[in-house]
């Protein structure tokens, strides 16, 4: 089990419990008056026989507050995710904070600082370079690159997943897209491990058909999925970060009233993508200090009704370089959102607002994610950590602590050691080269695809990706979503992937 | 565990009582105090190529050091008597000038330079330029390390190279300063022979200076 890191104190609150509850309130009033929108049939039916009122030709459901309530309170506050090495399972909720890899599109070329779909070989190298890194602790191998060169658009989720099956042990991470879910569980299930899903609430309060389907699918299983709400102040929310907040968590109740009707005790955790936009451009801001602060109510609130969160906050940042900006936008983003509640944060490799995915990133990000992690593990406070009959007999200076046992003990295991921060002197430094972080990152990176070794599939585990992929190629290939020219280039991408 | 291997466990293992049992059994076994000595300083060398690779920290050099220190004096006395010569790379005389109380950076440096073969005299913290001269002479020591880390204890540094002149040593010493109120260009105005702002290349500076660079 992948324990990540243990929060030895009470997260930071910024609500009053009043507060709080006026958003429940206020989403409950929203869900009961207005409701979700959504033609899903099934779900509709599912909700009708729930109690809940259905009017059809506006496709409204409107949701009675005693069943949202009841609903609730049927969500674990934690759930486990299987790997393929059990040793890597890692348990999201309580006070254990754990780190996810990012998401984005493009490969970063960190010499032009250009942006281009990535290879397959290029996808693979960053599964394991996030294998190697201790603090990546779930893998997000469909998000890492969604524009692989030569890959049609609607298997790129898949054939990420199957390199992340490939070249990680560790747990992954899914979405949705035209049923590919259904594919995604048969090669989870293939390889005997589970799978959660970040599946969208559309702000504000809808769901769409492939949202449903893949809730649907897997609830049913009671595997983990994350309501993802993403409304935005003054576009998709009302403008107050408050109303934000309650738009989210509305949608966030309509999504657990769901999973919990096809199946009672299914995890559910909230992923939001909510927050503020640009002032000009209205485009979203992951890490802007209004976002930061939606997220901090929303972990507020998750703590205070037992839903795990996973979430993103300053995730990727608005920089377009490696630089000052990118450090301070995805540092202080998850900070705050760490030390108000998260569970699970998405950091490692994202860039340029979702636009960029980079390996040499995800070595840096390892460095915000070792400080952060350090931070919370905090001290004890016992006879032994006070340390007063070690002063005692050490006494005053000239003494020092320096060659004690008790030094010895801790210096190496009590200390965090930077992955490629430099924390040596400035001399050091000018004799060594003057190297930068990224310098230092990217040799991190070429050192560790020569040296980590990644326990392969076994031949059975193989075969049931090789298969479920042949399967989905041929489906939607069948049903129009590969196009007759895309086959060609894909299937010559995948003859020159030279996978490691 | 024979004798021998006992005493470079002990080093190993920081432990200054085992250390210095170690030392003693040798002697009574009749085992050669010169070979005892050396087996202590391999011992310490393995650490300090420990802490060059990143797998040993200071405080594993420093308590391995002061388990060394525990036993030496044993070893060396035998060594004494019997007229024999412990391998060295050279003597050094090493502490923090008078006026300065910082003991850890001028501590760092004496670890590391046992930890690649040097006889080191820590004389300690404070230290007035008379005794760094009079261990100089009484020890034939090949190099003296000074370290001030005030600037106002920095001038200390030239009265001892002074000193060391007016009592005829000068030529058979050399002079390495350090410490944070120190730099190269305040090293050569007073005459040092060498100025070295980090540890580990207090150790390069030395072993260039008895040719074992």
């Amino acid at each position: 089990m992948q324990h990540g890191y243990l929060r030895r104190f009470a997260p930071i609150d910024v609500l009053t419990e009043r507060e709080l509850s006026a958003i429940h309130q206020g989403a409950l009033e929203i869900l009961e008056t207005c409701g979700a929108n959504m033609r899903h049939a099934k779900t509709q039916a599912l909700l009708e026989a729930a109690g809940c009122v259905v009017d059809r030709s506006a496709c409204q459901v409107r949701i009675p507050p005693a069943l949202a309530e009841d609903c609730l309170r049927t969500v674990p506050s934690s759930y486990q995710l299987v790997a393929r090495d059990r040793g890597m399972d890692v348990r999201i909720g309580g006070d254990r904070v754990h780190f996810l890899q990012g998401m984005g599109m493009r490969y970063v070329d960190t010499e032009t600082w250009e942006l281009r779909p990535a290879t397959l070989r290029e996808h693979a190298e960053v599964q394991i370079v996030g294998d190697a890194l201790p603090n990546v602790h779930v893998m997000d191998a469909l998000f890492s690159f969604t524009d692989l060169a030569g890959v049609p658009g609607i298997m790129q989720q898949l054939e990420g997943l199957a390199n992340g099956f490939r070249y990680s042990t560790k747990p992954q991470h899914y979405g949705y897209l035209k049923d590919s879910d259904q594919f995604a569980i048969r090669m989870a299930q293939g390889i005997g491990v589970t799978l959660d899903a970040e599946i969208d609430v559309a702000p504000p309060v809808a769901f769409g058909d492939e949202a449903l389907e893949a809730i649907w699918r897997f609830a049913t299983l009671g595997w983990c999925v994350w309501a993802s709400p993403g409304g935005r102040a003054g576009a998709t929310a009302p403008g107050p970060l408050a109303a934000v907040q309650v738009q989210s968590w509305a949608g966030t109740m309509a999504f657990i009233v769901i999973t919990q009707l096809i199946k009672r005790g299914t995890p559910v955790g909230l992923h939001p993508c909510d927050g503020v936009v640009h002032t000009k451009w209205a485009h979203g801001l992951p890490a802007a200090p209004e976002t930061w602060y939606t997220r901090a109510m929303t972990n507020q609130l998750c703590r205070r009704f037992g839903i795990p969160v996973t979430t993103a906050s300053g995730f990727c940042g608005h920089a377009k370089m490696f630089d000052y900006q990118a450090g301070m936008e995805k540092s202080l983003g998850v900070l705050t959102s760490i030390m108000t509640g998260s569970h699970l944060h998405t950091l490692h490799g994202s860039f340029a607002g979702e636009l960029g995915y980079s390996n040499v990133l995800q070595v840096l990000d390892e460095d915000i994610a070792g400080n952060i992690g350090r931070y919370l593990m905090g001290t004890a406070i016992d006879d032994k950590s006070l340390a007063i009959d070690e002063a005692l007999e050490v006494g005053t200076a000239p003494a020092s602590f320096m060659g004690r046992a008790l030094t010895r003990e801790l210096w190496a295991k009590d200390r965090y050691e930077p992955l490629v921060a430099d924390w040596g002197s400035h001399v050091d430094w000018v004799r060594g080269g003057k190297k930068d972080v990224v310098t230092r990152a990217q040799e991190k990176v070429t050192a560790i695809l020569a040296d980590h070794t990644v326990a392969p599939l076994t031949l059975e585990q193989h075969a049931v990706v090789e298969d479920v992929l042949a399967e989905a190629r041929d489906y939607y290939r069948a049903n129009g979503l590969i196009a007759d020219e895309e086959w060609a280039p894909y299937m010559a991408a995948l003859e020159a992937a030279d996978l490691p | 565990m024979d004798t021998l291997a006992g005493l470079a466990q002990a080093i190993n293992d920081y432990d200054a009582a085992a250390a210095e049992r170690c030392a003693r059994q040798a002697l009574e076994e009749g085992l050669d105090p010169v070979e005892a000595f050396a087996t202590m300083t391999a011992a310490i060398k393995d650490i300090g190529d420990g802490f060059e690779a990143g797998t040993r920290w200071l405080p594993d050099l420093i308590g391995a050091a002061a388990a060394m220190q525990a036993a030496s004096p044993v070893l060396e006395e035998a060594i004494r008597i019997s007229g024999g010569k412990k391998a060295a790379l050279g003597t050094v005389v090493a502490g923090t000038v008078q006026g300065d109380i910082h003991s850890i950076g001028i501590e760092m440096v004496c670890t590391l330079l046992i930890a690649a073969g040097f006889d080191v005299h820590y004389l300690g913290i404070d230290i007035p330029a008379e005794e760094f001269v009079e261990a100089v002479r009484d020890n034939g020591a090949d190099i003296v390390a000074l370290s001030a880390l005030l600037t106002v204890t920095a001038a200390e540094d030239k009265k001892v190279i002074q000193l060391l002149a007016d009592a005829g040593l000068r030529a058979q010493v050399k002079v390495m300063v350090g410490g944070g109120a120190i730099n190269a260009d305040f090293a050569a105005s007073i005459g040092a022979d060498g100025y070295e702002p980090s540890a580990p290349g207090a150790v390069e500076l030395a072993k260039s200076f008895v040719g074992a660079a």
